[in-house]
């Protein structure tokens, strides 16, 4: 006999049936409250397995760990970046000395710019100097360096 | 007396244990493997759900899906386990197993304790279901499983007016013979006769089965 309905044997019972008859009942009772709690089911395969579970039990991804940590990441990397190119860009389009930008427009870089040239009227320009007296004045002033931006505009530059 | 005996014998009640072992099987699992998990939830899924059952009982009678729920939560505890421990193997899955279960039904029982009954004081201790859960043995509970897994085999043998007459169970077992017979519209003496000899055939049963 197994030791499950002899354990029940010695127990008591109301009914006043023999031990024998008892032990059986007992243990019938036993079975027939497992089988309702559902002991002899079995447990639903889809509810368990390996990829269903993973889908169903993770949390969303921008609510886990695995979302949030690269994203940071990757946003601090991209606001750290933003910032150096905005950095850049704002000192390249900080203004510069009148006569740093008037050099720029100079196309030969050691013969002397139009800002070095640039003496003001009734000052004789030097020989370097002639080719900005665009109005043949024999001075570099601001009547040359307006003709010369209207060229350079005409030339599209 | 040598009356022959009246339950069919169903060979195929109680499979033997054959194929990979559980530890090839736990090593397949942690790679991935959706059979392995079949084979081994095959193998040990009713001894969770009874495990469940033992260590829960008035639980499990109060809500009827509360064991599935539980079952559904250990397996997938399982998984996670073995996943975590990668090529480490327990020496015995069903104690295991068991050991899981016992843990998960622990938890569950004491997330159900209202807030003013939890923490280290007597109070958590004295609710019956968790005392029930944490003594729960785990070869007890091995045992009763293998006599209840024996008792359904021979019930499963019975023919169709005794397992009729099992449908009406608690009437009789809980009620003196005069009220059962009432109920079941039969005569006391023919209940009687008849309970005694589908009791006699299941304890024949049993005791042919594990040599008792």
């Amino acid at each position: 006999m197994t030791k499950g309905i002899a354990k029940a044997m010695s127990n008591d019972n109301v009914t006043g049936r023999t031990d024998k008859t008892q032990s059986v009942e007992l243990g019938l009772l036993e079975w027939n409250s497992a089988d309702r709690a559902g002991v002899f089911r079995a447990t639903e395969y889809s509810a368990v397995g390996l990829e269903r579970r993973s889908d169903r039990c993770s949390p969303p991804l921008f609510q886990s760990r695995r979302f949030w940590v690269p994203f940071a990441a990757a946003a601090m990397v991209a606001f750290g970046v933003g910032t150096a190119m905005f950095t850049l860009q704002l000192r390249s389009l900080r203004p510069k000395a009148g006569g740093e930008v008037l050099a720029r427009s100079s196309s030969a870089s050691n013969a002397p710019g139009f800002a070095e040239c640039l003496n003001g009227p009734g000052v004789a320009a030097s020989p370097e100097c002639v080719k900005f007296d665009f109005d043949s004045d024999r001075d570099v002033d601001l009547i040359d360096y307006g003709y010369d931006q209207r060229v350079k505009l005409a030339a599209g530059n | 007396m040598s009356e022959k005996p009246r339950i069919r014998s169903d060979p195929s009640a109680t499979p033997k244990v054959t194929g990979p072992t559980d530890q090839e099987l736990v090593l397949r699992l942690a790679s991935g493997d959706e059979a392995a998990l079949r084979l081994l939830m095959d193998r040990y899924d009713r001894l969770v759900r009874f495990a469940v059952f033992r260590m829960a009982r008035s639980e499990c009678r109060r809500d009827p899906q509360w064991l599935d729920s539980r079952a559904t939560g250990i397996w997938q505890g399982f998984i996670q386990s073995m996943k975590r421990a990668g090529n480490t193997v327990p020496n015995s899955l069903k104690t295991y197993l068991l050991q899981v279960s016992r843990n998960h039904v622990i938890s569950a029982l004491r997330r159900k304790t209202p807030p003013w009954d939890q923490g280290e004081g007597p109070k958590a201790t004295t609710e019956p279901d968790l005392i029930e859960a944490t003594d729960c043995n785990p070869s007890v509970i091995v045992e009763e499983l293998d006599s209840l897994s024996t008792l359904r085999d021979c019930i499963s043998g019975l023919n169709e007016g005794d397992q009729a007459l099992l449908a009406r169970l608690e009437e009789i077992v809980n009620r003196r013979w005069v009220e059962a017979a009432g109920s079941l519209g039969m005569k006391e003496s023919t209940l009687r006769s008849r309970w005694k000899r589908l009791l006699d055939d299941l304890r024949a049963c049993v005791e042919g089965k594990t040599g008792g």
